[in-house]
């Protein structure tokens, strides 16, 4: 399933709370590794924006039994273009799961 | 079976497009509180996704409709499932018959006329159960008794019987027994032996009376009597006591008075067994153990035969006193004070009679016996007379007495001469009408006097003889005075001595007493002492109009002094006390006052507050007092201290020639010097509540002088002392050499918020700086100051208002050069770029950092194999980057402000090579 983001350059994108569920029992996040990166292409070597829950770097596990991290509300002013982005689970039991991706749109501002 | 995965997006407000893809698993996404600006987008349309929550302006109760919607007709087959709601509550018809099958009814005539099978109906009125049997209505009825825990069928009284005999077994008692409560066999209790008699009553007296009260019947209502609290103050409140309260009896209900019998689940634990108990006449409704004795009234409560804390028991019989009017043969009226119950046999009763009615008189007052009559017990005693007491006469005395009787006999005098009693009748009485005038007349023991004419009063010389005298001088008798009269029949004006000049005159009319030319200077004085003393509001010596003085011989002294002469020969040398302005002088002929002889001190000395002088051992000056064998001198004396002040003959305290004073020595060297031994050397100060200080020369208590120590003292205790290597010590006598040594606390200033203090008590000694709340400016909060004055350079650190940690030099003037946060404690060193100037680009960069030599290492002085620092080594960057070397002395040091400057720098120069090699790809 993709979930698409479309986000306006330099303004503060607002915080996304999630909750993973995986046969209805919440995924626990103790131990894990959560990153999220913006690329243009998915061949693109340097991604445009990398966010993390290491040192809650953009993204926070807000309650590790129960499954819910968030993407921290942060201004995101990166060259406008309409990125690919997926959220990798990097699970304590090494076992990595990428259960959300979609597309980051990032368009002009008007005013600045 | 894939595993389904739930993203749950719990809250965003962020534009959101959810789309599915083919190969996507089975995902269920909970949209909650979002947004309406989430596009859900199906592609293929084949991919199921399972909305399970949408809530928020997107939301629509999804309730707990399963399945699959593919498409509207699924839907609509979906709500055509559900129910439709009437006014938010199912309809009737859209129940199961089941749901409405009881129908309730006011009664059985308001039940339907034909009922529906398989419902239940129930008349309200009787709370019976009804069914349609298709043409009437049937009670449904429970078709088994409730007999407890009988069991079987009650088909005749024979199984009635048996069931009854099964609840209980025949009773093996007898007649004199019944079946208590529990079933067990109890023997009635025989006539008369009932523990307890009580008695129903109502409480109205507006408050509960509580278990063990003592009451009384107060009244009366419908046929229970009404009690209150009783108390034996009075007839009223006692004589009808009740008994005690059962249990506890609320206001205006009935309860149980325990009148005869016992009590228990009391209180008792303070009395003993066996303890008579009595109405209180203090408390109402209490009891005390103490018999009553009027004018409280006695009312007998009952005993105590249980002492027990709640299980105490009593047994209760009222028994009230009686007044003496009750008893029956008793007839009191009229009482009055001082009456007696007497008995009158005339109607068999006791009667209240005074005691002048039992008696038939008034008894008199007791008599009362004065001396020398006296009475013990029922015996009155006269002593015999004595010489000195009175009492009886003896028959010896009656016998003397009489004897003498005889000698009392006759008229005159009784005339006592020894023992012997005589009578006198001798005539010695003057009668006032004889007038002796023609001759004298003599009475033994008084020689002559005669009257030379009537009243008159004359005094001859017995050897004259009035008869051979040609004039003679009479006190004649006036009206209310007695005149002189001289020879010639006139009033004498002058006592005449032999000699005329030395005569003087009567008193005048003004009191003067003219003198003659002999008397008239002085009035002459011989033998005798005159005494006696001058009064009046004034006392003025005033014989000349230009000079007042008392003097030995006419003509001496200072007119308006005081004189005195020797012997009124010595006309030359005379002194006198004279007076000037407020100073009264003694003046010798000399000028000045002398002392003629020594005054020695055993020998003058007397009485109190004198002054005198002395020349014993103390030397020659003026004593001061004399009590009780003590006395002070002034003296002067040889020696280098000529003015001593001595106390009981031993010099205190001495002056020297020099003026210098001295105290405990007689050679003072400075201006006060004292000298003593222990605290006697130490001056003190003492005030009204006796606390005292000392300031003195001691090394201890003990020992004097020793090391010279000058020591402060208060309440005999050392405070501070300077030792006599001048360093000055506080609160301790150990010297360690500092020049200042204070053990305690030291503080600089008196303001709360504003001091200095240092402390080096207990194990964390401290510099304490307490400045100003709030101040920018340096100098004006804590601080501390290292200044090199003669260089006038030094540095200030400082927590500034905002909390941080400053540091201040000062070349010239003072310069904020660093700050330290507050809160991350992170060093802010100075760069201002008004404080800057000689700018330069620097070209120290890539190539330097290069050369850079990150180094791990342990400083020497670190003992430990721990974990190595990463730095530096100044001397490997001296040569890279010299402006990031510091040398000062023996220290060596790195600045990092030039390092990251470098740093900088180096970053600068590669995102530039990174920006031409991004060139060349995006050219390729």
């Amino acid at each position: 399933m993709a979930l698409n983001f479309t986000h306006i350059k330099g303004d503060t994108f607002n915080q996304v709370a999630f909750e993973v569920k995986k046969n209805s029992t919440a995924i626990n996040l103790t131990g894990a590794t959560i990153k999220m990166q913006l690329r243009k292409c998915y061949s693109d070597t340097t991604p445009a924006l990398s966010l993390t829950s290491v040192s809650s770097a953009g993204i926070t596990i807000t309650n590790a039994a129960a499954g819910q991290f968030k993407i921290n509300a942060q201004i995101i002013d990166i060259e406008v273009f309409n990125y690919v982005y997926d959220i990798q689970f990097i699970l304590s039991s090494g076992e990595v799961k990428t259960y959300v991706k979609g597309g980051f749109n990032i368009t002009p501002e008007v005013t600045r | 079976m894939e595993d389904i995965i739930d993203i749950i997006v719990t809250e965003t407000t962020n534009l959101i497009e959810i789309t599915s893809q083919s190969t996507d698993e089975v995902i269920d996404v909970n949209i909650i509180d979002n947004r309406e600006d989430i596009t859900l987008n199906v592609t293929p349309t084949v991919v199921e996704i399972n909305i399970n929550s949408l809530t928020g302006n997107f939301g629509v109760a999804w309730g707990q409709i399963t399945g699959t919607l593919s498409n509207q007709t699924d839907l609509n087959t979906a709500l055509g499932l559900k129910a439709d709601l009437v006014g938010g509550k199912v309809p009737s018809s859209q129940l199961p018959s089941y749901v409405d099958d009881v129908v309730e009814v006011a009664n059985y005539a308001a039940l339907p006329a034909t009922g529906e099978t398989g419902k239940i109906y129930i008349t309200l009125d009787t709370n019976f159960i009804y069914r349609w049997s298709g043409s009437a209505y049937i009670e449904i009825k429970d078709s088994s008794a409730v007999w407890g825990a009988i069991t079987g069928t009650l088909s005749s009284q024979s199984d009635l019987v048996t069931a009854l005999n099964a609840k209980f077994d025949d009773p093996t008692g007898d007649t004199t027994q019944y079946i208590a409560g529990d079933g067990s066999l109890i023997t009635f209790p025989v006539a008369g032996q009932s523990g307890t008699l009580v008695r129903e009553v109502r409480n109205t007296t507006g408050a509960t009376l509580t278990k063990g009260t003592i009451v009384y019947i107060s009244g009366a209502t419908g046929n229970k009597p009404t009690v209150s609290k009783a108390i034996a103050t009075g007839d009223s409140t006692s004589a009808q006591t009740f008994g005690m309260c059962q249990a506890n009896i609320s206001n205006n209900s009935n309860g149980y008075i325990v009148c005869v019998g016992d009590i228990t689940g009391l209180d008792t634990s303070a009395l003993s067994e066996g303890v008579q108990l009595y109405l209180s006449s203090t408390t109402a409704g209490t009891y005390t153990t103490t018999k009553q004795l009027a004018p409280a009234h006695l009312v007998y409560i009952g005993v105590v035969t249980r002492s027990h804390p709640n299980q105490g028991q009593i047994e209760v019989k009222i028994q009230n006193g009686y007044e003496l009017d009750e008893i029956h043969d008793v007839a009191i009226s009229s009482v009055a004070n001082n009456q007696g119950i007497f008995y009158e046999s005339s109607t068999s009763l006791w009667k209240n009679k005074s005691i002048a009615t039992v008696l038939g008189y008034t008894p008199e007052q007791p008599l009362t016996f004065n001396t020398p009559l006296s009475r013990s017990t029922n015996t009155v005693s006269i002593p015999a007379a004595t010489s000195s007491a009175n009492g009886y006469l003896t028959s010896t005395d009656w016998t003397t007495f009489n004897g003498k009787q005889a000698a009392l006999s006759g008229t005159g005098f009784v005339k006592i001469s020894g023992t012997t009693i005589s009578y006198d009748n001798s005539t010695y009485a003057l009668d006032s009408s004889v007038v002796h005038n023609t001759g004298a007349e003599t009475i033994s023991g008084i020689k002559y006097f005669f009257s030379g004419s009537k009243h008159d009063l004359l005094f001859v010389s017995e050897t004259v003889g009035y008869a051979s005298i040609a004039g003679y001088s009479h006190f004649k008798a006036n009206t209310n005075h007695v005149e002189f009269i001289n020879s010639t029949n006139t009033k004498a004006t002058k006592f005449i001595h032999g000699n005329a000049a030395y005569e003087f005159t009567m008193p005048n009319a003004s009191g003067t007493i003219a003198l003659t030319s002999n008397l008239s200077s002085y009035l002459p004085l011989s033998g005798g002492t005159l005494t006696g003393a001058l009064s009046g509001t004034s006392a003025t010596f005033s014989a000349n109009a230009s000079a007042t003085y008392f003097t030995a011989t006419a003509g001496q002294g200072y007119n308006g002094n005081l004189n005195f002469n020797y012997n009124n020969a010595n006309t030359s040398s005379f002194g006198y006390w004279g007076g000037g302005t407020n100073t009264v002088f003694l003046v010798t002929s000399a000028g000045a006052a002398t002392f003629s002889s020594s005054v020695t001190a055993g020998s003058n000395l007397s009485g109190t507050n004198t002054i005198f002088k002395t020349n014993d051992a103390s030397g020659y000056g003026i004593g001061i007092g004399y009590v009780s064998g003590s006395y002070g001198y002034i003296t002067t004396q040889s020696g280098s201290s000529p003015l001593a002040l001595s106390i009981d003959g031993s010099p205190k305290l001495w002056v020297a020639s020099s003026g210098n004073v001295g105290i405990g020595t007689t050679s003072p060297s400075n201006k006060l010097s004292v000298q003593g031994s222990s605290l006697a050397n130490m001056i003190s100060w003492t005030d009204a509540i006796n606390n005292t200080g000392y300031l003195g020369i001691r090394s201890s208590a003990a020992s004097i002088g020793a090391d010279n120590n000058l020591v402060f003292e208060t309440a005999a205790t050392e405070r501070m002392r300077i030792t006599s290597g001048g360093n000055v010590l506080i609160g301790t006598t150990t010297d360690v050499g500092a020049k200042l040594l204070v053990s305690g606390n030291m503080r600089v200033g008196t303001s709360a918020g504003n001091f200095a203090e240092l402390n080096a008590v207990g194990s964390t000694p401290y510099l304490f700086l307490n400045g100003p709340a709030s101040s920018s400016t340096i100098g004006a909060s804590s601080h501390v100051n290292i200044f090199d004055s003669p260089n006038a350079r030094g540095w200030v650190i400082q927590s500034n208002a905002s909390q941080n940690l400053c540091l201040w030099h000062y070349s010239g003037s003072w310069s904020n050069v660093g700050n330290f946060n507050n809160s991350n404690g992170i060093y802010t060193p100075l760069s201002d770029k008004n404080k800057k100037k000689d700018f330069e680009v620097s070209n120290i960069g890539l190539n330097e950092v290069m050369q850079l030599k990150p180094t791990l290492y342990r400083m020497k002085s670190d003992e430990s194999e721990g974990q190595k620092e990463l730095g530096f080594i100044a001397q490997d960057v001296k040569s890279v980057i010299p402006n990031a070397y510091v040398e000062s002395g023996d220290f060596i040091g790195l600045n990092f402000n030039p390092i990251v400057a470098a740093l900088t720098k180096a970053v600068q120069e590669q995102q530039v090579q990174i920006q031409e090699l991004k060139s060349l790809l995006n050219k390729q």
